[in-house]
């Protein structure tokens, strides 16, 4: 009788392990890994908050590695423009709605030639039915985001929409 | 374009010689101090401490996100060494060639503006344009006084070594496409005293000293010179007197 028992509450414990874990990878895990070799175009807008100068513009190519870290849901972008200096970024998913997987780059300290950067997704990406969000990709085929850092001691600000493309 | 450039300083020397001896002969017999100074020679040794920079431009590197630019950050401290003799043709005017090893060249910002996604990252690089050439320096000089000269004319410097390196890491290499030879004009005065002359001399390359299209760049150099007399005519016919 005792073996019963112990046999039912060892299934039941199983069953109810298996449903939570089901619950949470349906929400944030991507139907297919979105980890690979991007190449991308972004545009750039440099200025400085209440200043009366005119914002900059520019472009830049380069290549990005993604790394998708199921465990945590966590994404690392590794950038690396053709012209000038490599750099990553860390985000996370947050939703995924059929093909389409919505992140969020989080806050995060971005050191480049002893100069360090303040950067945040500025929900800067306009996702059909969905709203603007930091960025998204779509599963095997395409990675689009935006961002605003800030430099630590100059307090000058660039905004960046980045569009990749999966190899 | 380079051929005509020397031919017009070859005429512009031959043109000043022939005004310094038309001036020489014009002055035999008017002048009876003339005689202590007429075909007098005075030589010795000659050095300088030169303050030595570069005018014109550089190349800029302009890509879709990268700016470079290279400007002088500051002027390079250098000597110079050699011989100096002076020709008189008379009281009031001489000739004078140096026979000169020189250090020239300046110190150089390479200021790099990367606009990079996160935001724009300047870089400097500071490095040293350093250059030697052996340098003749052929001047008309002329004294209002016994004791003051100014002067001016024309020198030709064949390149010696030539190499560019930056100041924290050794990585000394070659000039690339510097060309073998520089010449330009100079111009100076100073005091002329028994025993030696002290002068300030300045010297500009006409010369293009890099052989590259994108470059446009002229050896600039300021100098405080000493020429000493080791041997004099001039002094030794006045204690003859």
């Amino acid at each position: 009788m005792k073996t019963y028992i112990f046999l039912s509450i060892t299934f039941i414990i199983m069953i109810s392990l298996n449903s939570c874990s089901n619950k949470s990878s349906d929400a944030l895990i991507p139907e297919n890994n979105p980890s690979g070799y991007y190449t991308y175009k972004s545009s750039s807008k440099y200025y400085k908050e209440n200043s009366n100068n005119e914002p900059i513009s520019n472009t830049s190519e380069g290549f990005m590695n993604i790394n998708w870290y199921q465990g945590n849901s966590s994404i690392n972008i590794s950038i690396n423009p053709f012209y000038g200096y490599s750099y990553y970024l860390e985000g996370e998913i947050t939703e995924t709605h059929g093909d389409t997987t919505l992140f969020r780059l989080r806050g995060q300290v971005v050191s480049i030639n002893n100069k360090k950067f303040t950067v945040i997704g500025n929900s800067g990406v306009e996702v059909p039915n969905l709203g603007r969000q930091d960025g998204y990709f779509v599963q095997d085929k395409k990675i689009v985001y935006s961002f605003k850092s800030t430099d630590n001691k100059s307090y000058e600000t660039t905004e960046t929409y980045t569009k990749g493309d999966k190899k | 374009m380079e051929k005509i450039k020397i031919n017009n300083s070859f005429k512009a020397i031959a043109i000043v010689l022939i005004v310094f001896f038309s001036i020489n002969n014009n002055s035999y017999g008017q002048d009876t101090d003339s005689d202590i100074y007429k075909n007098a020679i005075t030589f010795g040794l000659t050095h300088s401490v030169n303050f030595t920079t570069i005018t014109g431009s550089f190349p800029t590197k302009n890509f879709s996100n990268l700016e470079s630019k290279v400007s002088v950050a500051s002027p390079r401290t250098t000597f110079s060494i050699g011989m100096s003799i002076d020709y008189h043709l008379n009281k009031h005017l001489s000739l004078q060639l140096d026979f000169l090893y020189t250090y020239i060249g300046a110190h150089l910002l390479e200021k790099t503006s990367v606009y990079n996604e996160i935001g724009i990252i300047d870089n400097n690089i500071y490095y040293t344009f350093a250059t030697s050439y052996f340098k003749f320096p052929l001047t008309l000089n002329y004294y209002p006084m016994p004791l003051l000269y100014i002067n001016g004319g024309g020198y030709f410097a064949p390149l010696v070594s030539n190499s560019s390196y930056n100041h924290w890491y050794d990585n000394r290499e070659p000039i690339e496409d510097i060309k073998p030879f520089d010449y330009g004009f100079v111009a100076g005065f100073g005091l002329n005293l028994k025993y030696v002359k002290i002068g300030f001399q300045y010297s500009y390359g006409i010369s293009d000293f890099i052989d590259n299209e994108s470059f446009n760049v002229h050896h600039n150099i300021f100098e405080i010179t000493a020429r000493w007399k080791f041997y004099s005519d001039i002094r030794n016919r006045t204690n003859n007197y």
